[in-house]
């Protein structure tokens, strides 16, 4: 055996590799060599040193027990482990980024579209093509509400009505705002009639029965049915 | 004097004593293994407290696997234990090889000479740095086969893997160390 297969076995056995068969050999060489004589002994050593340090050290046994006794058997139930700071932080912020990503889903993909503003509308329609179509619906409305019977009328029908007011209100100004780049002085003088009367019915209070007749009764006297007839030859469907 | 068994029995019922008679019996072995991994007496002990806890909670499922040797199991959870340690271990000291400090404190004892005993330390401190690179459960198989000799389906059985993943594990630890002999061997 060489000084070098020495040292590699003495490594090999501090790492738990080594063959114990070698033994005979590894001392046969050291009585000739002092230099692995003393790489023996310092193997030995470390190994010891190792083993030390995986020795058993004196404890309190009874301090032990107390403390797993207390932990196994307390009265109080263990405390729940409180949910890491940084958990709740994780946590809430995925929650908020759902409630946000669902509030600007609703309004972005399935709100109500917005009005377009008079302007906007103006800018976009054709106003002889619409106009039509306007007087048309705004005759009914008014024959609708001229003939208003004074009898109670469902709650579903009221809340039509409004929105239906609501909007010939919108398309009258839409429309005025179109009219009045054109100089169309007799369609501006009747939009404008007609927003006031629609103002006036947009503005009843439901169950206000003394302003509904009263304004029913502007409505029928009002010539803005007979002049949407002449002007516009609106196609009545009743 | 009543068995192990017996103890357990009265442990399911509720019975304080039994479990002190259990702690008092196993205690010691369960404090060796643990002292084996451990860094510190203190990390030590810490393992050997949770063990006992998860033992006496779970003690209802003792012997369902078919294993009615308490010491067996409490061993078990012992090492199940000590390789959660080392895991923890590892990843907090990721930046860390093992140094001098890791070294048993106390050489004098058996090398009088300051100079021996530093030169020891040393030696001490490169072995534990070619273990510091095997993962838990390597290093945990690797030490129950070469220094306490245990045979490889016992080693299966208290780590809860086949023994081919033992075989596995011990073949990739001797490679590992292998690989790491050359400063041991110049240091010798």
């Amino acid at each position: 055996m060489t000084c070098e297969e020495v040292k590699k076995e003495l490594a090999l056995r501090l790492v738990g590799l080594g063959d114990a068969g070698k033994d005979p050999e590894i001392e046969a060489h050291a009585k000739s060599c002092s230099a692995c004589a003393a790489r023996w002994e310092k193997a030995g050593a470390a190994a010891r040193a190792i083993e030390a340090g995986c020795a058993v050290r004196d404890r309190d046994v009874e301090a032990s027990w107390q403390a797993i006794a207390a932990r196994s058997f307390g009265n109080e139930r263990r405390e729940a482990r409180p949910f890491p700071a940084r958990r709740w932080a994780l946590a809430s912020g995925i929650v908020m980024i759902f409630v946000l990503g669902a509030i600007a889903g609703r309004i972005f993909l399935f709100g109500p579209k917005a009005e377009p503003a008079p302007a906007e509308l103006s800018a976009s329609i054709n106003p002889e093509s619409s106009w039509r179509a306007y007087a048309n619906r705004l005759e009914l409305l008014l024959v609708d509400i001229g003939n208003r019977a004074e009898v109670e009328r469902p709650a579903d029908y009221v809340r039509q009505e409004k929105a239906l007011v609501e909007h010939i209100l919108s398309e009258t100004r839409s429309l005025r705002s179109a009219f009045a780049g054109r100089g169309d002085d007799i369609r501006l003088s009747l939009l404008n009639e007609a927003e006031s009367l629609l103002a006036k019915i947009a503005n009843l209070r439901p169950g206000d029965v003394k302003s509904e007749r009263s304004v029913a009764k502007i409505v029928r006297e009002s010539p803005l049915k007979a002049q949407l007839r002449a002007i516009g030859s609106p196609e009545l469907i009743f | 004097m009543m068995t192990d068994q017996q103890a357990i029995d009265l442990a399911r019922n509720g019975h304080k004593d039994a479990f002190r008679e259990l702690y008092e019996r196993h205690h010691a072995g369960v404090y060796g293994l643990a002292c084996r991994y451990a860094h510190s007496p203190q990390d030590a002990e810490d393992i050997l407290q949770e063990t006992f806890i998860k033992a006496f909670r779970k003690i209802d499922r003792f012997g369902d696997s078919g294993n009615p040797n308490f010491g067996a199991w409490i061993h078990k959870i012992c090492l199940h234990r000590c390789i959660e340690y080392l895991r923890k271990r590892k990843r907090r000291h990721s930046d860390r090889t093992a140094s001098l400090s890791d070294c048993p404190g106390d050489l004098s004892a058996n090398d009088p000479s300051p100079e021996k005993s530093a030169d020891v330390r040393i030696l001490v401190a490169q072995v534990n740095r070619a273990f510091a690179v095997l993962s838990p459960r390597q290093k945990i198989a690797f030490d129950l086969k070469y220094f306490q000799n245990r045979e490889i389906p016992e080693i299966a059985t208290a780590l809860g893997c086949s023994e081919y993943a033992v075989k596995t594990h011990l073949r990739r630890a001797a490679e590992k160390l292998r690989s790491r002999i050359a400063p041991i061997q110049e240091e010798i």
